[in-house]
Order: structure tokens, then C-alpha cells, then sequence
């Protein structure tokens, strides 16, 4: 462990050497030389990002690579007789091997299996292999491959089922996984010394963790590590933020194209070619990193001005005299100018159908309703315009993305209204949508509020008493109440247009500034669940950059996903206050991807 | 031995040596072994059979239940006899034809029942244990000593670091080998006296293996009360795998009263069952729990996604209907969705005739509206709204006894003006039929005949603007549009010239019409009709 630096970024990316390495030794072990590979599609991303491709399986001795298909289970596989499979620990996957492994054992072929399972070997998953008969045939091990780095302050578990599987189902197996990712984050940079939980989730992590530790022998030294700070959200603390419409650039880029594994593809309409291209996008693109935590409204400028530099860099080459500053411009130039030329029109081609979809519908009213229902204010209208929404059959998930947002600030949609918006969304996008709408009340996002049936104007006095989130609201200032530059911000609630800062960060804001939650009783009150801390390096006064001090560090650990809003927001408290974050979460999603994972498929 | 070699010379070889090996010990160590043995089976057996005895049916079993031997005769091995089988046991992976990938003393366990019956009997028990650290042995002491993440220890590890350590010095030493032994011996005797004491490893300790992913074993857990310790202990861990590991466990070793008692005590527990029995596609299993846990919302839902599983509408409605009368009906707080789901079955009974009918004058080709406008998909399984949208496109003139028109259908799922008007609308303007749609607005009054929008005129218009309407059908609306600057923002956003300059001159607005003049295209028809009007004498300008 390196001398923490205080402020200093850690290298991430020594989670993903780590990953690597123990890839390796299951392709390796137990003599298994040349085999083949066969993939769980769901870990084709997550690998490329670690191994950078298949050059690093055939460098252990992979020969062949197949996709292992969840719906096709007759798949006949040829191959070497040496074969690993890479997956995630499934019970629908282990039937599939162990379709394979009895087929293939009838047939008389012999062969050797090992299933590596990725994060971690379960318990249903060998009770299967088991019950199957294949227990004895294959060789079972795991990789601890959890948390990619997506860049240097991303780390993702790239889950997108946890949240349906947590949140709806109950189902916490994947927990383990949060906290084992932690348990060697601290292997590698240090014990985190202080640690804040935000929300039920968060304090079920952090004990497992503590149980996973074990009591160790060894003294951390706190002041060494490199991360300070460590704070765990459940998500459920905030489902406002995930439904608010994304405004920065990186939030309309996973809004619009959907970035998965830090990866965006462009279509024919961007690129003008017939082929999708695929771009990383991370920080090394200086270009990149100049507007991906832009409002929208500064990307065009910067990306004109961007356009206006490459064009006098390459308006040199006309002034060339000499022969050798030509091949000079060639030699050094010429490639990175072309291929820098190319990223860029490709971002002023999703800006530009960005604008297009803005400009399709009433993008103005849907905005405004939404600031409005944040601001809790005009809500006799926003309901007249979720019921237009509604019977006009807009798209049907923010039709949703509005109710859940009505529900979350108002603690429950009134009785009456309720029922009225339930039966016109069904009969508006189908009656199977009320198993979406059991869905989203078992998690809390979408209900009716308590206490007896109200009429409509009982109801709408309903709607206007003090929900928890209009008392956090004023007791966090979640609405700037001085306009925002949304060129030069000077609050995070940019990220928003300035109509709201997201819950999730302002409530990171406020407990680090105070590195505990002395003062906010009141706002725990509110909030859906509780609130733990464990501080262990107290950093009082203004010199918190001497030695002997907690890192000014933090890891911020959305166990449930974030957004890309949410990310923006905590870079931008970072140059502010001069902490460095790290984000990590189980995945990073949209509002669309947030919704769809919990809602019943349209049936046509 | 180097990597590459042949897997089965590489088991023979080792099986050699370790047997060897083995004998050695076994030998020697008879007599505590059996003893430690002895001691678990007086303690246990007892209940290990009456529970053994239980049928499992189709519930999940893991490793133990599999083996289907339970041989009484066995219950007091001889020391001898539970040592043969160990070494027997070793056997089988060697002279098999099966290759064995690996030598985990995890895998060994579960493939000892074929070949040992009264290994099993004792579940995992002390000799377990015994052949577990020998396959240890054999993979230390060859060269391709794997990743020690790869060796699973079965049993507190200082009885194994023991039993390695003397063998190693038996091996070297030959010499001082009864001294060894004596000593090993001794050691053995004092675990063997611990061993007796407390078998059991603690719960804290098997949660804890499994959450590491390290083996483990829940077999030593055979009283009700350590069961549930574990479970317990489980939950507080809050790691499913493990809840889940201890559900299963309690499902197989309790009866189902029990079982079930003991669950529904313990709502995480549930919840990770549930999970489970879903993912298992164990469905039946998973409705039965729900029922019993009283969750009524949800084995309706469940059920109900079930039924609307299938695509054929008459099958549909026949599970709608079923599930209906067994899961909504009777229960009070599930009212709405009966409701709903009644709204469902009507719609279905509706479309399907409808379309079967259609089908056919499309086939006929005597319909105008059906050869314009061809059908994209038939309607069956489409929400209400659709179905009103295509009733409005090919049906709209038919009296309401019929069951395709839009009326009947407005009537019977009782959709409000708004809901009508949106539809309505934006299916006559599809056709281009602007009379309909202001006869959809005209109301009789008792000073003649007004137009009056439940939705707002500004949104009628733009929904005539989507259907590219000609700016006569447009601007009339637009007028209706009461509030002024409304109007002449969405006029100008909509390029209606036509409304803004009416709009304009209703307001003697000379101004801002001049301004707007200004901005039209030169020669353009709005550019003369603005010329008109700023050049008529009759108009009284501000």
C-alpha cells in the first residue's frame, strides 16, 4: 500500500490487474492447457472491458469461444475435450451445462468441465449441478470479477437485475457480492476508515462486510489509506433522482443510445456508415471529458469550438514550405487528427438527434411538469397532464416516470386519483399492466396514499400537506433558490437544469461536510430508512490536507445503481470541495432502464 | 509429475501413493477414528434415521439426500469395516473410466454414496473428514499444486495441518516412526476426547464458510434448535445464499409442519424462499407458500400473469375468467383490479368477433376505408384505447347496438369525454374528416349551437397539426383558442399564418402584425393575405 496522498485519485484500474489475475488461474488450473470457452452473453461487456479482448483468452490457451444461448438448451458444442464455462451463477444457465455435460457424456464423448462462476459459486447453483447428476463430471470454481472500471473514477458491478431482484424480489443474495468488493478495495488501498450508511441496505452491506472481514490481527493504519471515506446508498433513500430527466450530456447519451459498459453505439443516422461504431467513452478523450458533464445547452459551443481548433490544426499542413514539416505532420499529426475529427462529428450527430427528439412532442410541458411536481406547486395541473399523457397513450414509460414521481412527492397519489390513473393507464397501454403497477407499490415507488377514500377535493387537500419529501426538501434546499448559470454552475443542481439537486448527493454533501449526522435528526425523519455511520478518523478544522488525517477520498457506493446525473453531480461537489469521489455501483441506468427492469412487458 | 501428463496416470499415481499412505494412518489410527465415529452415532443416529426416513418427493435435496442407501445393519460399523469402506472409496475415481478434473475434497464427498453404502449413513462424519485432508495430501505433495483457494477444508484445520504434518515425517524419516506415531497418535486421542465433547463446528463459524464460498457442511446440525440457530444466524448475516442454504437444509431435515411454522416466523427467511421457489420455476410450490402467507394481492397478481400468459384469445379468456372467480372476487381489497379485469375479458369477448369480421370485408375489398387504409395487425390482445381508435377508423358511423362501434365500446368500459376526444379526434383526422370532428365539439346551447372542448382547443389543434390539416380547418380551431397569447405563440410554432394574423386584426394590433409582415416570405400567399389586411380601410387599428 502506497503513502496515501491526500486528494490523490487512487488507480482503480488495479481492481481490473487483480480481476485479470484470477481469470487466469481458473482458465489455468488443474492442467487445463488448450479448452474451450464457452460465455455467458451477460459477461461478454464486463470481460472485454477487463481482458481488453479475446487476444487475452488465447493467450490462455482458449481455442474456441462459444456464447453460451439461454433459449436454444440442444445446442450441440464441438470442440476440444477440455472445456470451461464463464458464467454468472444462474439456475436457468446450470441446467443448460448440465444439458450439455449429461448429452455429451451419452454420446461417449469425453471431456473435462469447469464452470467458473462469476462473482461467486452459489449454493442453489450446486444443488442443481448436483440434483442433474453432473455433480462429479465437472470441477467447479469462481473468479472475482465484481466491480469494472469503467474509468478512473467508475467502478460498476454492471448488474442491471439487482435492482429487480433486490428491490422486488427481496432476493439478497447479491449483497455478499457489494460487500466482497469492498472487503478487496481495502485489500488494496487500506481500510476505510470512516464509514456512513445511508439507508437500510447500506448498514446490511457494511455488517456483512465487518463479517466477511473477520476480526483481523493486524492494526489498520487509517491515516494511510487511501480512501477516507466510504458511503453506502441504498437506493432506496432516493428513487426521485433516477426519475428525473437527464440534462447532462453523459445522461442524454445513456437516454437516448444507452451506454453499456462505458460504451456507446452509433447508428447509421450518426455515422453515415453502414456499420454501428462503437465508442469507449472515458476520460483519456480530452475532447470527451470537456462535455460529458456539460448541461446541454454549453455541449454545441464547446463542440463548435472544438471543431474551429481541429480545423486550424489542419489548416497548417496548407502552410507548409518544407518537406520535412509535412512529414513531420504526417509522422505525429496526421492520425490522431483524423481520428479526433471522426469523434467529433460523431457527438455533433447525437447532439444534433438529441435536439430532433426534443423538439418531437411536448418535451416544454413534460419538463415543466416534472420541475413542478419537484417543486411541489401547480399540481391540480400536473395531474390534468398526466391524465392527457395518459389518455393520449404517450410513450407509456414516462407516463409511469410521472406517476411514480406524483407518488414519491406527495407520499401516495389520493385514493380517487389513484384508481382513475390506473384504470386509464391500463386501458391506455393494457390491462396487464396492473401486475407493473402491484410491482412498483411492493417497492414503494407507485401507491395510493393511506387512510380512508377521499373525494376530489379532500383529495387534492391531500396533496397538498407536508410530504416527507416536501419537508426534505426545505430542509436540504433540493430547490436552488437562486437561479443557476448553467454555463458556469456554481450547484450541483445544474445537473437538473437548476430546478433540483439530486437527494442522493445532497445528502453525501451534508454529511461530509459534517463527517457524521450531528444536526440532522430532523432530516432523518424523513427520509424512507435509516441512517448509520461508523467514524473512526475525525478530520475537524480547515486543514484537513496534514498527515493523520483521513484521506480526501471518498467512495460512494450506490448499492441498487445511479445515474449518470447523479455521477455528474458528485464530480462537480468534488471540484468544489476538493474531495475526490470514486463512484461505485451495482449498475449505472436511465429512467427507461430504471423502469423497464420492474415493469410487465407490453404485450404487443 | 509434470502438468501435462495424462489425467489418469496422474490418478493412478496419486491414488497409489495416497492409499499407501493411508493404510498407514488407518492402521494406526483405528482405534480413535472409531471412536470419535462411535461417539457421533450414539449421539446421533437415532434421529438421523427417523429423519432420513421422511420422503422427500420433488423438494429440492442436496448432497446427502441424494444418496438414497440407508442401510440399519450399519448403524454400529466396526471400526474396521468404516475403514475399508474409506479406503474403498478412495478407489473408485482411480479405476473408473470417468476422468475426475479435480480433487477437491468437496466433490469426493458427493461422489463416495455410489460407491460406499455405509459410508453415507453417517452422513458426514468424522471419516469424512479423514478423506477429505487425504485428498489434500495427494494434491500438496504433486507438483501442480493448485491456487490454495482451490482446497477446501473439511474440517477444522488443525486436525488436517496434523495429519499432513505427520505423514510428511513418516514419509522422511522412517527411522523415528513409532515415536511419530505415538505422538500422532496422542494428538489424534485428544481430538478424538475434544471431538466428543462438541462435534459440531459452530454456526457462526459454517455461515461464515459459506458466505467465504469455502466448503462446508449442515449436516451436523440435528436438533431443531441448531437448525434454527443457523437459520438465525443466517438472516442476521443478511447474505441470501446462505438464508437460502439453511431454508433448504430445514426443508429437507424438518417435516413440512414444521418447516412451514418455523418459516413463516421469519419473513427475510420467506421472502429468500420465495425468491427461490420463482427462479426454480418450482411454481406450484410457490403459489401454495403465498396462499399460505396470506399475501392475497400477491398470489392474485401472480396467478393472473400466468393466465395472461397466452396469446389465443379464447384461451385467455378462460384463465382471465377462472382466475378472476378464484383469486379477485372474494377478496375485498382487490375490488378495483376485479374490476379491471372484467373490463379485460368484455374487451376480448368484443375484439375477437370483430375481428373475424373484418377480416372478411377486407377480404371483399367493398369498403373504402379498409383499401385506403389498409389493417396493420389484427386488434386481438390491443389495450381499450386502440381498439377505440380502430373502431373510430373503420366503424365510426355505427349505431351503438353494434358491438364494433366506438359508442358500445366507450359505453362499456365507460371511458371519460377526455378519453373519447383524444381518440376520436386523432383517428377522423387521419382520414381527413373535419366535419366529424367538429360535430364531436358542436353543442346545442339555448342561444344556438358552440363549440366546446373538454381537452382544450390548443390541443385539438395540435393534434390536427400532426395530421397536417389545412390551415382553413386549423385556424378555426386556433380561434377557439381563448387565451390570446396562447394562441399566437402555438399559431406561430405551428406556421399557421392564417390564425396569427387573424388573431392580429381581432386585436387592431397593426404593430405586431407589421412586424410579422416583415418576416413572411415576399409573394407567398400568407405574404398577400397579410398585405391584405393591413391594407383594409374597414379595420379600426389601435
Amino acid at each position: 500500500m502506497a503513502a496515501a496522498v491526500s486528494g490523490k485519485l487512487p488507480d482503480v484500474y488495479r481492481l481490473q490487474e487483480l480481476a485479470k489475475e484470477d481469470l487466469k488461474r481458473c482458465l489455468n488450473a488443474n492442467g487445463f492447457q488448450d479448452k474451450d470457452l464457452v460465455l455467458d452473453p451477460d459477461l461478454m461487456k464486463p470481460l472485454d472491458r477487463i481482458t481488453g479482448g479475446a487476444s487475452f483468452l488465447k493467450e490462455n490457451g482458449v481455442d474456441k469461444i462459444f456464447k453460451l444461448d439461454r433459449n436454444d438448451r440442444q445446442t450441440k458444442l464441438v470442440g476440444r475435450d477440455k472445456r470451461v464455462y464463464l458464467v454468472k451463477p444462474k439456475i436457468n444457465i446450470m441446467k443448460i451445462i448440465a444439458d450439455h455435460i449429461s448429452s455429451e457424456k451419452s454420446r461417449g464423448e469425453k471431456r473435462q468441465y469447469r464452470i467458473v462462476m462469476v462473482p461467486r459459486k452459489l449454493f442453489l447453483c450446486e444443488m442443481i449441478l448436483e440434483q442433474e447428476g453432473v455433480m462429479g463430471s465437472c470441477d467447479l470454481d469462481q473468479v472475482d470479477l465484481d466491480l469494472v472500471p469503467l474509468d478512473v473514477d467508475i467502478l460498476s458491478m454492471e448488474t442491471p437485475e439487482f435492482f429487480k431482484s433486490y428491490f422486488l424480489n427481496n432476493d439478497s443474495t447479491m449483497l455478499q457480492t457489494v460487500s466482497n468488493s469492498i472487503l478487496r478495495i481495502q485489500q488494496l488501498m487500506g481500510e476505510i476508515p470512516n464509514v456512513y450508511c445511508l439507508g437500510k441496505t447500506g448498514k446490511m452491506c457494511y455488517e456483512l462486510l465487518k463479517l466477511i472481514q473477520g476480526e483481523s490481527t493486524i492494526i489498520p493504519d487509517y491515516p494511510r489509506s487511501e480512501i477516507g471515506h466510504l458511503f453506502l446508498v441504498d437506493r432506496g433513500i432516493d428513487f426521485v433522482t433516477p426519475l428525473c430527466s437527464q440534462v447532462v450530456y453523459e445522461g442524454l447519451l445513456d437516454d437516448m443510445f444507452g451506454i453499456q459498459c462505458g460504451c456507446v453505439e452509433f447508428g447509421p443516422e450518426i455515422t453515415q456508415k453502414d456499420q454501428p461504431v462503437k465508442i469507449r467513452l472515458h476520460s483519456e478523450d480530452q475532447m470527451y471529458e470537456g462535455i460529458r458533464n456539460q448541461h446541454f445547452t454549453n455541449v454545441f459551443e464547446l463542440l463548435k469550438s472544438k471543431a474551429q481548433d481541429l480545423q486550424s490544426v489542419s489548416d497548417k499542413r496548407k502552410n507548409f514550405t518544407k518537406v520535412s514539416d509535412m512529414k513531420d505532420f504526417v509522422a505525429n499529426d496526421l492520425r490522431s487528427l483524423n481520428k479526433s475529427k471522426a469523434n467529433l462529428s460523431y457527438h455533433i450527430g447525437a447532439c444534433e438527434q438529441i435536439i430532433k427528439k426534443k423538439n418531437k412532442g411536448d418535451f416544454q410541458e413534460f419538463m415543466q411538469t416534472e420541475h413542478s411536481l419537484l417543486e411541489g406547486t401547480g399540481l391540480k395541473e400536473n395531474m390534468n397532464y398526466i391524465e392527457d399523457s395518459i389518455n393520449k397513450q404517450n410513450n407509456m414509460t414516462s407516463n409511469l416516470k410521472l406517476l411514480c414521481l406524483a407518488s414519491l412527492v406527495n407520499d401516495g397519489i389520493p385514493v380517487k386519483e389513484y384508481k382513475t390513473f390506473k384504470t386509464q393507464f391500463a386501458q391506455s397501454h393494457g390491462f396487464e399492466q396492473i401486475v407493473t403497477f402491484h410491482n412498483l407499490k411492493k417497492i414503494g415507488l407507485l401507491r395510493e396514499q393511506e387512510g380512508p377514500s377521499h373525494s376530489m377535493p379532500a383529495g387534492m387537500a391531500a396533496l397538498t400537506r407536508n410530504s416527507s419529501f416536501k419537508n426534505l426538501r426545505k430542509k436540504i434546499n433540493l430547490i436552488p433558490s437562486v437561479e443557476t448559470d448553467l454555463r458556469r454552475p456554481c450547484d450541483m443542481s445544474y445537473v437538473f437544469s437548476g430546478a433540483y439537486s439530486p437527494l442522493s448527493c445532497k445528502l453525501i454533501e451534508q454529511v461530509l461536510q459534517k463527517e457524521g449526522f450531528q444536526g440532522m435528526d430532523e432530516i432523518k425523519k424523513y427520509l424512507p430508512s435509516e441512517l448509520h455511520c461508523h467514524v473512526r478518523l475525525k478530520t475537524p478544522g480547515p486543514k484537513t490536507n496534514q498527515p493523520g488525517r483521513a484521506a480526501k477520498v471518498v467512495l460512494v457506493y450506490f448499492i441498487g445503481g445511479c445515474t449518470y446525473s447523479e455521477i455528474a453531480a458528485l464530480r462537480f461537489l468534488g471540484k468544489q470541495t476538493g474531495y475526490k469521489f470514486i463512484i461505485a455501483t451495482t449498475s449505472i441506468f436511465n429512467t427507461n432502464t430504471f423502469l423497464e427492469s420492474v415493469m410487465e412487458k407490453p404485450q404487443v | 509429475m509434470s502438468l501435462d501428463e495424462p489425467e489418469d496416470d496422474y490418478w493412478t499415481a496419486s491414488s497409489v501413493k495416497s492409499s499407501k499412505r493411508k493404510v498407514n494412518i488407518f492402521d494406526d489410527s483405528v482405534t480413535v477414528e472409531a471412536a470419535s465415529d462411535l461417539a457421533k452415532f450414539q449421539k446421533s443416529f437415532a434421529d438421523d434415521v427417523e429423519e432420513e426416513s421422511i420422503g422427500w418427493g420433488d423438494d429440492p435435496v442436496s448432497s446427502v439426500a441424494m444418496t438414497p442407501s440407508k442401510d440399519p445393519a450399519l448403524s454400529r460399523p466396526t471400526p474396521s469395516s468404516s475403514i475399508k469402506q474409506d479406503s474403498s472409496s478412495k478407489q473408485p475415481p482411480a479405476s473408473s473410466s470417468l476422468p475426475r478434473p479435480s480433487f477437491q475434497p468437496h466433490y469426493t464427498d458427493t461422489s463416495v454414496p455410489s460407491s460406499s453404502t455405509s459410508y453415507m449413513t453417517h452422513s458426514r462424519s468424522r471419516s469424512d473428514v479423514i478423506v477429505g485432508s487425504m485428498n489434500k495430501m495427494s494434491l500438496v505433495k504433486s507438483p501442480s499444486t493448485p491456487n490454495p483457494k482451490d482446497i477446501r477444508v473439511d474440517s477444522e484445520p488443525d486436525l488436517t495441518s496434523v495429519i499432513g504434518n505427520s505423514s510428511k515425517k513418516s514419509d522422511s524419516k522412517p527411522l523415528s516412526r513409532q515415536e511419530q506415531q505415538i505422538q500422532f497418535l496422542e494428538q489424534q486421542l485428544m481430538l478424538a476426547k475434544k471431538a466428543i465433547v462438541s462435534t459440531q463446528i459452530s454456526v457462526d463459524e459454517t455461515i461464515k464458510r459459506i458466505i467465504l464460498g469455502q466448503s462446508y457442511s449442515l449436516e451436523q446440525y440435528k436438533s431443531k434448535e441448531d437448525k434454527l440457530l443457523l437459520l438465525d444466524k443466517a438472516i442476521a448475516s443478511h447474505d441470501g445464499n446462505a438464508i437460502i442454504a439453511a431454508v433448504i437444509f430445514m426443508k429437507r431435515t424438518l417435516t413440512d409442519a414444521l418447516f412451514n411454522l418455523e418459516l413463516l416466523r421469519r419473513p427475510v427467511a420467506v421472502d429468500q424462499y420465495l425468491a427461490y421457489l420463482k427462479a426454480h420455476y418450482n411454481l406450484n410450490a410457490y403459489a401454495n407458500m403465498l396462499e399460505m402467507l396470506n399475501r392475497t394481492e400477491e398470489l392474485a397478481m401472480f396467478k393472473y400473469k400466468q393466465s395472461v400468459s397466452v396469446n389465443d384469445p379464447a384461451a385467455k379468456i378462460q384463465r382471465v375468467k377462472g382466475c378472476l372467480q378464484s383469486y379477485f372476487e372474494m377478496s375485498p381489497s382487490l375490488q378495483h383490479e376485479c374490476g379491471l379485469l372484467k373490463q379485460q375479458v368484455s374487451l376480448l369477448e368484443r375484439q375477437r368477433p370483430v375481428d373475424v369480421g373484418d377480416e372478411m370485408i377486407e377480404q371483399e375489398g367493398k369498403h373504402l376505408v379498409f383499401r385506403q387504409h389498409p389493417r396493420k395487425a389484427s386488434i386481438i390482445n390491443m389495450p381499450v384505447i386502440t381498439t377505440l381508435f380502430y373502431c373510430c377508423i373503420y366503424h365510426y358511423e355505427e349505431p351503438e347496438n353494434y358491438l364494433s362501434s366506438p359508442a358500445s365500446l366507450r359505453k362499456e368500459h365507460q371511458l371519460t369525454e377526455k378519453q373519447y376526444i383524444w381518440t376520436a379526434v386523432r383517428a377522423r383526422a387521419m382520414l381527413r374528416r373535419w366535419p366529424d370532428i367538429e360535430a364531436l365539439f358542436l353543442t346545442k346551447g339555448f342561444f344556438g349551437s358552440k363549440m366546446k372542448s373538454v381537452i382544450g382547443f390548443d390541443k385539438v389543434a395540435s393534434i390536427l397539426h400532426k395530421a397536417d390539416a389545412p390551415p382553413e380547418i386549423l385556424n378555426k380551431y386556433l380561434q377557439l383558442v381563448d387565451d390570446v397569447d396562447r394562441r399566437l405563440e402555438i399559431a406561430q410554432k405551428m406556421q399557421c399564418h392564417d390564425a396569427v394574423i387573424e388573431t392580429y386584426r381581432n386585436q387592431r394590433d397593426r404593430q405586431s402584425l407589421q412586424t410579422y409582415f416583415s418576416r413572411l416570405k415576399p409573394n407567398s400567399r400568407e405574404w398577400y393575405v397579410a398585405q391584405g389586411v393591413l391594407n383594409d380601410q374597414t379595420v379600426k387599428w389601435k
